[in-house]
């Protein structure tokens, strides 16, 4: 323990207590926080997992039918099913690990080192998806060509696809550069006190 | 069941400085604040069952309210969080006292994450190996780290 403090360290001490003061006099949680905590069976980590397995499931079939009913081949269907289910055991296998388990039990780096892992494998899940929808796309206006009366009618179908598909990729791409420049700053981190160690 | 429940809001109730103050300094704003602070309840009663008393409890908690801050990322929740039970507002106030808290969250922000948990451990006074324990590194990296730490801090003051 240090003998002689410097006085910005004093300072910092001065305003920890001062922080700790202005909160011992709040109450902070009320009895609906407890409520919910008590009840609530999936935290914010897996919630994400829970909620894309789910939407994936239930998109199986119904991509199934749909592409069916409008006529899409059963090689389009099987090709775009086949994909939502690889997507699904790749988001099941990339949050395993990191669950409250670790959170309570394991030291803050080994809890960095798995949220990194599931991070990470969200971010080499775009060599395989990318390259994979790349296709699926221009199949997609292969079978809209077919299944299209009309030009008006191809048209529509094309542009709703790509107007979705335009939006909906770039708010992706924006959210996932946030959390990729947050796993390396934590990587190098990591990096850095466990070369401290040696 | 009631017991355990009982038991687990005395604890939390114990320990709500601790885990506010750790949910605060990791946080950008105040509905954060809220976000990581009703995550790190979760966490601590999911593990409450389990918790075997092999730390104090409250590196436990330390322990798991860091976690809970690393490893949480920003999102909208699917239901609305229950605003914390304060009168002050750490982010808004303008009295003396506040702008101080700030002053020091604003320098403790700009270290990174682990070494934001050291220095916040090291000013709770807690000993160099159970500030190791908690990180996940050795006693006599913590003394190496806390070294440049504190020069690290003093150069972000003098600017």
């Amino acid at each position: 323990m240090e003998q002689h403090l410097s006085q910005e360290m004093e300072e910092m001490k001065q305003q920890i207590s001062l922080l700790k003061e202005k909160l011992e006099n709040q109450n902070i949680i009320n009895e609906q926080i407890f409520r919910n905590t008590l009840k609530d069976k999936v935290s914010n980590i897996n919630r994400t997992a829970l909620i894309q397995c789910t939407i994936l499931i239930a998109a199986i079939p119904i991509c199934f039918f749909n592409l069916e009913n409008i006529g899409a081949s059963m090689a389009f269907n099987l090709f775009t099913n086949i994909f939502l289910l690889i997507a699904l055991v790749y988001t099941w296998w990339s949050h395993k690990g990191l669950n409250t388990k670790a959170i309570v039990t394991d030291d803050l780096i080994k809890t960095a080192e798995k949220a990194i892992r599931t991070r990470k494998l969200y971010k080499h899940w775009y060599y395989f998806s990318y390259p994979w929808l790349f296709v699926w796309l221009i199949w997609l206006g292969w079978e809209f060509y077919n299944i299209s009366e009309n030009i008006y009618m191809l048209i529509g179908l094309t542009a709703g696809a790509l107007i979705g598909g335009i939006v909906g990729g770039t708010w992706g791409w924006l959210q996932k550069r946030k959390i990729f420049q947050n796993i390396d700053d934590i990587l190098t981190q990591i990096k850095n006190i466990q070369e401290t160690d040696k | 069941m009631e017991d355990l429940k009982k038991e687990f809001e005395e604890l939390v109730k114990q320990h709500k400085t601790t885990i506010y103050t750790v949910c605060f300094m990791f946080s950008k704003d105040k509905e954060e604040v809220n976000d990581y602070f009703q995550e790190t309840l979760i966490n601590l009663w999911k593990g409450f069952k389990k918790f075997r008393h092999e730390s104090s409890p409250q590196t436990w908690i330390y322990r798991v309210s860091f976690n809970t801050c690393i490893s949480a990322e920003r999102k909208k929740r699917s239901h609305a969080t229950v605003p914390l039970t304060m009168d002050i507002n750490l982010f808004e106030d303008t009295d003396d006292e506040t702008q101080q808290i700030r002053r020091l969250k604003e320098h403790i922000n700009k270290l990174g994450v682990f070494d934001r948990a050291i220095i916040l451990l090291w000013l709770e006074n807690m000993s160099y190996e159970e500030i190791g324990a908690i990180v996940g590194i050795s006693t006599k990296n913590v003394s190496v780290r806390l070294f440049r730490i504190k020069e690290q801090l003093k150069q972000i003051s003098n600017i």
